[in-house]
């Protein structure tokens, strides 16, 4: 079996190498049976991929300990999912699940396409090969799954204690989907560029493929951060470090081209810059893997003594130098027809949206990467630390939420004074009155106050958006108003579910600036039966037990809490000592409301019971959840197929409204 | 702010004066002493390979992963050859995959 492992592996280097080769000289030279046998490669490579995969959850699942993999990765009393999600616990493991998920998605792109967008497709087929190529190349001789241990352990190492939950099965997935599938877009582009089909084509096609790729990429990250919260126990859910800087960054990019988009689809307009931008979040992908596996950037070694940094390097300067050449060989054709009209229009928001998304994702990347930077330039490594990207993305994030209240709402070309008095009067006084609530409310800081009155002003933007679309399709069709509102987001659902994903984001806005302003820490040492306090809750600490199984010895400490004399709730946060490696870990205890999150972590544990204990009260942090499942709603309501009734209405123009 | 080893640390004299450092190292085994009412941890912090070490206080609760004879980093002030007062002990990440590898939180 792990000679058929290493076998696939070989044979998905060969099959990938062979199908760039000759779907490149296929499309040069107009040979569509060249093409059609790069096909055939592709599909060889990919259904290798699948192979070696099986045969490695295969080893997991029966602990096959022969595998050096298997035996520092798993055991005989890991549980199956556990065992499953060992597939991307370790690097070897997770850049063969990397290159499985890029097989996956390459396949149903060529499946989708076989017999359309023939002009695009060698070249797409060579792009996705290309990386397909790369991945299986890091396998065969870099970083082999398969190798094996000198003597067959008995027993596994195990998979880390703290990688033993249920975000382990979750998150990595999601985020490796929301990496890889924009290598989908990027192909397509890429393939526009080679074969000199510059029209929206690649565009068009690829629309839901980048909504479905911004969605994964969205919730790997808000995954990633609840798992930091509910599990890791520091008390928060973002601490700017490079590996979730990473997953952030093609994240921007990646919404400033959703954004961008548009303009070109509607105006003809960006073309050059839509081509930047996917080419610049494809290569943020390929070097977030890059950051997440290697730990380069917070570990003290240098760069150059991690085994994969050269090669990933070498990588992205390939795809670099590849996709700026054929840019420049083809930027005249991708001159604008179109000149912007107005600073004051929405085409100008829009751009400034991206100057922004692109400046936050510059500064991060900059902060990221300067350690290895510094290093270079003066051979000392300088780390910068949250306060550096809180201070230079903070004014940044609050320029985006007033440009997310203007966007929806002003004119395309040139907006009139009229246009701006009618859309922006109502919701400016609403933001600006909030703004002065708050201060007079006692907010002393500045970003806390203008994110809430920036915050309503949006909200109110957005209502008046579905208000106004809603009363006139009421006017149209004389429906009444829930009616109205559904037809009118399922008649446009692009427009009304991006509109939904800005919600979310308002909400996002205020859960994380209100839990990061105004966060109450504390810490105390008590005795069995003592109390103490944080905020306005009480919490005395009552009963402390003890309890093991086979994995574990569990102590786990009882708080009652209480809020004006009365007891609200009990919190059991909990300290566990793993026996394989032997680990203790924390387990915390939250108390989640709409105003506020009560988290409590038990810390070390003395003689007689004595108990540390650190609490937080944390504002709004709920509504950063909140936030993210309105985010995946609004995305949802962009792609999903909602929109079936309107192929049925169309043609009955004098239909009286719906029949639900 | 810098990232140093231990050995770095000491060679450094002033040059780092002032300004804070993240110093990587090994926890001494035997070294790590743990006052629960004050909350307060002493550690000896040795270079990953050099013979060579600093002592260190830190105040708050002791993270899971710190142990004898892992790799932390903690950062602090410089403090020159005075005990280093940490401020975080940053301990390696469960999400680091590599088994022996120094990281982040």
């Amino acid at each position: 079996m792990i000679a058929l492992g290493t076998l696939a592996l070989w044979l998905a280097l060969m099959a990938s190498v062979y199908a760039v080769a000759t779907s490149v000289y296929g499309a040069l030279r107009g040979r569509a049976d060249f093409v059609a046998s790069g096909e055939r490669g592709a599909w060889t490579a990919m259904a290798s991929i699948v192979v070696a995969t099986g045969v490695m959850l295969q080893a997991l699942v029966t602990s096959d300990f022969s595998i050096r993999y298997v035996a520092g990765y798993s055991s005989t009393t890991l549980p199956l999912r556990y065992r499953i999600s060992a597939l991307w616990g370790g690097m070897e493991g997770s850049l063969l699940f990397w290159a499985l998920v890029l097989v996956v998605l390459s396949s149903l792109v060529l499946w989708q396409n076989r017999n359309r967008n023939r002009e695009l497709m060698p070249w797409v087929t060579a792009t996705l090969m290309t990386i397909t190529a790369f991945f299986a190349l890091m396998l065969v001789f870099l970083t082999p799954p398969f190798a094996t241990l000198p003597f067959v352990p008995a027993e596994g190492t195990d998979l880390n204690p703290l990688l033993q939950n249920y975000w382990m099965s979750i998150h990595p997935p999601a985020l490796y989907l929301g990496y890889v599938s924009w290598s989908v877009p990027f192909a397509f582009a890429i393939a526009a560029l080679a074969s000199g089909r510059l029209d929206d084509l690649w565009i068009r096609t690829t629309r839901r493929w980048v909504l479905a790729a911004w969605f994964f990429l969205s919730m790997g990250n808000l995954l990633g951060a609840r798992w930091a919260y509910e599990v890791l126990g520091w008390g928060g859910y973002w601490a700017w470090d490079p590996v979730e800087n990473a997953a952030f960054m093609p994240w921007l990019t990646g919404t400033a081209y959703l954004h961008s988009v548009m303009i070109q689809e509607r105006k003809d307009m960006l073309k050059v810059w839509n081509m930047v931008l996917i080419i610049m979040t494809f290569l943020l992908t390929i070097f977030g893997t890059f950051l997440t596996r290697s730990g380069v950037i917070s570990s003290v070694h240098s760069f150059t003594e991690s085994g994969l940094g050269p090669w990933f390097m070498g990588f992205l300067v390939f795809c670099l130098a590849v996709s700026v050449s054929l840019l420049l060989y083809r930027l005249d054709r991708l001159r604008p027809r179109h000149e912007l009209d107005s600073l004051i229009s929405r085409e100008s928001s829009f751009l400034f949206n991206n100057l922004v998304l692109v400046g936050i994702a510059f500064a991060t990347l900059w902060g990221t990467i300067f350690p290895v930077l510094s290093e270079w330039v003066r051979g000392v490594k300088i780390t910068v630390g949250p306060p550096f990207f809180n201070a230079v993305n903070a004014p940044l994030a609050i320029t985006l939420l007033f440009l997310m209240g203007v966007g929806p709402a002003i004119a395309w070309r040139r907006a009139s004074l009229a246009n701006l008095k009618r859309n922006f009067l109502g919701p400016g006084l609403a933001g600006l009155g909030t703004g002065l609530v708050a201060l007079l409310a006692g907010l002393h800081s500045l970003s806390a106050v203008l994110v809430v009155s920036l915050s309503v002003f949006v909200l109110f933007t957005l209502t008046a958006e579905f208000y106004h679309g809603a009363a006139a399709r009421s006017r149209v069709t004389g429906a009444a108003w829930p009616s109205a509102l559904l037809d009118l987001v399922t008649r446009n659902q692009r427009r009304y579910g991006g509109y939904i994903v800005h919600l979310g984001i308002v909400f996002m806005f205020l859960g994380v600036t209100m839990s990061s302003v105004y966060r109450v820490e504390e810490i105390h040492t008590v005795d069995l039966g003592q109390e103490f306090q944080i905020g306005d809750y009480s919490l005395k600490y009552s009963n402390l037990e003890t309890s093991s199984d086979d994995h574990m010895d569990r102590l786990i400490a009882t708080l009652q809490v209480s809020r004006g004399g009365k007891v609200i709730d009990e919190l059991k946060p909990e300290k566990r000592f793993y026996r394989k490696p032997e680990q203790p870990a924390t387990e915390v205890a939250f108390r989640s409301t709409l105003k506020e999150d009560l988290y409590v972590i038990l810390g070390n544990l003395g003689d007689n019971e004595t108990a540390t204990f650190q609490a937080y009260v944390n504002p709004l942090v709920a509504w950063l959840w909140i936030g993210g499942c309105v985010l995946a709603l609004g995305t949802l309501v962009c792609v999903l197929p909602l929109s079936t009734r309107r192929e049925q209405e169309v043609p009955v123009p004098t239909a009286k409204g719906t029949n639900t | 702010m810098y990232m140093v080893t231990v050995s770095e640390y000491l060679q450094a004299d002033q040059a780092f004066a002032d300004s804070t450092v993240r110093v990587a190292g090994r926890v001494a085994p035997g070294s790590i002493e743990w006052d629960q009412q004050k909350l307060r941890l002493n550690f000896t912090l040795d270079d990953m390979e050099e013979d060579q070490s600093i002592e260190v206080t830190y105040e708050g609760i002791v993270p899971d992963m710190f142990a004898e004879d892992r790799d932390v980093v903690v950062e602090g002030p410089y403090a020159g050859a005075q005990a280093f007062e940490a401020d975080t002990i940053i301990t390696s990440c469960p999400s680091k995959y590599e088994p022996e590898q120094t990281g982040h939180e």
